[in-house]
């Protein structure tokens, strides 16, 4: 893209999980109406184009489609990134979006809705582990 | 996500405050909680994750970062550099 929102690995990224013929993700991406939204996602500064392009490339439909449902659910992305950081949904989006960005996107805010709105409960028998403490409750615990 | 730098890092340097790497499975998915815990409840804290009883994250600090599986390599290496987290 002439504006430089993406590098070239990844717009080889997007092209390679866009589902559907690489000449076809070629000309969405060209769209001006897709270059438009793209722009204005990656300057809204939420997600960076790295990000972005991690979400295109699993997104499994059509290129065009993707940047749609990114469009139509930024307000739940942004949600989201309140408190979990922006690489961490790109990754999970990426891992889970197989057929539909946009249910996925739904998907992940409703199973994490009630964290967004509220705090986290441990539930009994969960069997919470320490994986790394700092040094001075490593040294007091005896954990690490 | 905003973090006060400086004042709190002081309290983390000289061990009044203490950072854990918790991971837990939450309705099926594995996750990561980055928390800040007061000296004052550390007690109270490890003593729930011991008891396994059923708990609240907040009522035992404040969570930096959260995330699913483990943090990835950057997040490792600035918990590593910032706090002294060891991963190895």
């Amino acid at each position: 893209m002439e504006e430089g929102l993406f590098d070239a690995k990844s717009i080889s990224s997007i092209l390679n999980g866009a589902g559907k013929s690489t000449a076809e993700a070629v000309a969405a991406l060209t769209l001006p109406e897709t270059k438009a939204a793209l722009k204005a996602l990656i300057e809204e500064g939420l997600f960076d184009a790295s990000s972005i392009s991690s979400i295109l490339s699993g997104s499994g439909k059509s290129t065009a489609e993707a940047v749609a449902a990114l469009k139509e659910h930024w307000p739940k992305l942004k949600e989201m990134t309140v408190k979990f950081r922006p690489t961490e949904i790109a990754t999970r989006l990426n891992g889970k979006a197989s057929g539909d960005l946009g249910k996925a996107i739904i998907d992940l805010h409703n199973s994490i809705k009630a964290e967004l709105d509220g705090m986290v409960n441990i539930p009994p028998g969960s069997g919470a582990q320490l994986a790394a403490v700092s040094p001075v409750a490593a040294v007091e615990n005896g954990r690490a | 996500m905003t973090i006060a730098g400086g004042a709190w890092l002081q309290q983390v340097q000289r061990g009044r405050v203490l950072i854990y790497d918790l991971r837990v499975t939450l309705g099926g998915d594995k996750r990561y909680f980055i928390l800040r815990v007061p000296l004052t409840r550390k007690a109270a804290f490890l003593r729930v994750i011991d008891e396994d009883q059923g708990y609240r994250l907040e009522d035992f600090g404040e969570i930096l970062y959260r995330g699913w599986d483990e943090p990835d390599e950057e997040l490792k290496a600035e918990l590593s550099e910032k706090y002294g987290l060891c991963y190895s």
